[in-house]
């Protein structure tokens, strides 16, 4: 039965039991698990998994972050990951894009994201994940209502670097190193900066 | 330093009735024989998985609550703690044990003794969309402890809720507003406000950021931070978020199924733990880092219910140092000495 195939694949202990009860008989983890099968049950190339470990707990989630890892190899498919877990992120992507007010602002290789990163608004970011021994350091002020968007860079009213073209025009995504694109005035100032 | 908060031997089991006639047919054992030493101004972080019963301790300690058994003390002289323990011991049906317990004893407590005790201790709960009343304006939410411990009144209180209103950095312009007119981080914020307006001497955080981004959750860490050195406060902090734990508590506790296993300083607990239940912890907690992949270490299975708790070391069926002994006796909290203990018979060396 095709059903718990794919149950099995989604490593649940025991599908035929599995497959006959109801949800509210499942735990948060064999819940995701489920809704995980019937992502896959149509031979998916592109997974878009929203945000599908934030209600479970540390152990759950590794094991969940590791199912999803094996699938990502034994299927074959693409997975748009969305988080706002930066731990999560750098655990398991291979490319992270980071998000602000609905654009993307900086775009790279894992690994050139969190040690490398150039946008203000991801190195900000970076600053307020904890980790022990260092200063936490927030964000002044908080996003905007999206109704009623900054003009220029978005990111301009609560940057330490914003300067006058940030107000005045949205900067392009530019690919400044090989693979890692931003999207921030600072890294074309020049050609920009003498027009304005 | 000595302790402010403590709890000894303390249980709070919740009854299963069933059938026609409601027969007890067992307990959620929820908190199940927590001995716990909070000191003055330290800020302790109690971390576990859900259900394994942080908040029904959290919520015991503050006697919201009642505790099925146990004692619980707040700035109580040691001497008396041990009179009490010796009392226990030697004469528990006397007159003098009842009497010195309904003196110092938060779990004796009840009606206006209970009240009073409110004000010294608080509870900020997780979601601050659901914890602030939302037909209320900010400045009677805030006023609302106030009239009800009677501390102050009319232009005194006014002003009490304004300096409260800018310790947690807000303005007091914002007071005639709603809770639906701030964002979650501000919500938080204004939470807090209501928790140190009567001006307590310990305050139980209950997962304040896990619904907040990360960049406001750096906020609320560093204001917490600076209430606590400015005021003299002491937390205890549940949350599920280690990392958070690591980076801001100076003590933590790990639970596990109504127990505690292990206790520590932050830096012993996550870089040497030593119950193989915080180290499966540790090990499952994502680091943002992509070039220090841990070694993983996935722990099998789920948490069992707390209604039905394993023989023996609770952890057990999930333990691979787990042997016959683990299966039939229970591992005390044994000290290792300064903030260390472990409940253990095979710790991790």
């Amino acid at each position: 039965m095709i059903a718990s195939s794919l149950l099995k694949e989604v490593e649940i202990a025991d599908p035929s039991r599995v497959l006959k009860q109801h949800p509210h008989q499942l735990s948060g983890g064999m819940k995701q698990r489920v809704v995980i099968a019937m992502a896959l049950a149509c031979c998916t190339r592109l997974l878009i998994a929203d945000e599908p470990t934030t209600s479970l707990d540390v152990t759950i989630q590794a094991q969940i972050l590791e199912l999803v890892k094996k699938l990502k190899t034994e299927i074959q498919t693409s997975i748009l990951y969305i988080t706002h877990d930066l731990a999560v992120a750098a655990e398991i992507c291979d490319r992270v894009g980071v998000m602000y007010l609905g654009s993307i602002c900086e775009l790279a290789e894992v690994a050139e994201v969190y040690q490398n990163s150039l946008h203000p608004y991801t190195k900000a970011l970076m600053a307020a994940v904890p980790k022990p021994g260092k200063e936490l350091s927030a964000i002044s002020g908080f996003v905007p209502d999206p109704l009623d968007l900054p003009s220029g860079c978005r990111f301009h009213p609560r940057c330490d670097a914003a300067k006058k073209i940030c107000q005045e025009r949205q900067p392009a995504l530019i690919e400044i190193n090989p693979n890692h694109f931003v999207a921030c005035h600072l890294y074309n100032g020049d050609k920009l900066g003498k027009s304005s | 330093m000595e302790n402010l908060v403590e709890t000894r031997d303390l249980k709070t089991l919740f009854p299963i009735l069933r059938g026609l006639f409601r027969q007890h047919v067992g307990d959620v054992r929820a908190v199940d024989g927590i001995t716990l030493s909070i000191e003055r101004r330290q800020w302790m972080g109690l971390v576990g998985e859900s259900g394994c019963g942080k908040t029904t301790l959290g919520k015991t300690i503050l006697r919201l609550l009642k505790p099925t058994s146990g004692h619980i003390y707040l700035d109580v002289n040691l001497e008396i703690k041990e009179k009490i323990d010796e009392l226990e011991k030697t004469q528990p049906n006397s007159k003098a044990y009842k009497e010195i317990r309904s003196k110092y004893d938060l779990a004796t407590f009840a009606g206006s003794k209970l009240k009073n005790l409110r004000k010294s201790m608080q509870l900020v709960y997780q979601d601050p969309f659901t914890s602030l009343d939302p037909r209320m304006k900010i400045k009677d939410t805030l006023l609302e402890p106030i009239s009800v411990h009677g501390l102050m009144k009319g232009q005194a209180a006014k002003e009490r809720v304004g300096e409260v209103m800018e310790m947690v950095g807000l303005s007091q312009k914002q007071l005639p507003r709603y809770p639906h007119q701030f964002s979650g981080g501000q919500r938080q914020r204004i939470a807090i406000a209501r928790a140190l307006v009567t001006n307590p001497q310990f305050v139980v955080f209950d997962e304040p950021t896990s619904a907040l981004d990360v960049s406001v959750q750096a906020q609320i860490l560093i204001l917490l931070d600076k209430l606590k050195q400015e005021h003299n406060l002491t937390y205890l902090y549940i949350t599920h978020d280690l990392s958070v734990a690591e980076t801001v508590c100076d003590s933590i506790a790990v639970m596990y199924l109504g127990k505690i296993v292990e206790m520590g300083n932050p830096s012993d607990i996550f870089k040497k733990p030593r119950h193989p239940y915080s180290r499966a912890l540790v090990l499952s907690t994502p680091i943002a880092d992509p070039t220090r992949k841990r070694g993983r270490h996935v722990l099998p299975g789920e948490v069992p219910s707390p209604a039905n708790p394993p023989p023996g070391c609770r952890f057990h069926p999930r333990c691979d140092r787990a042997t016959d002994e683990c299966k039939t006796d229970e591992p005390p909290l044994l000290s290792e000495g300064g903030l260390r203990s472990v409940a253990c018979f095979h710790p991790i060396e």
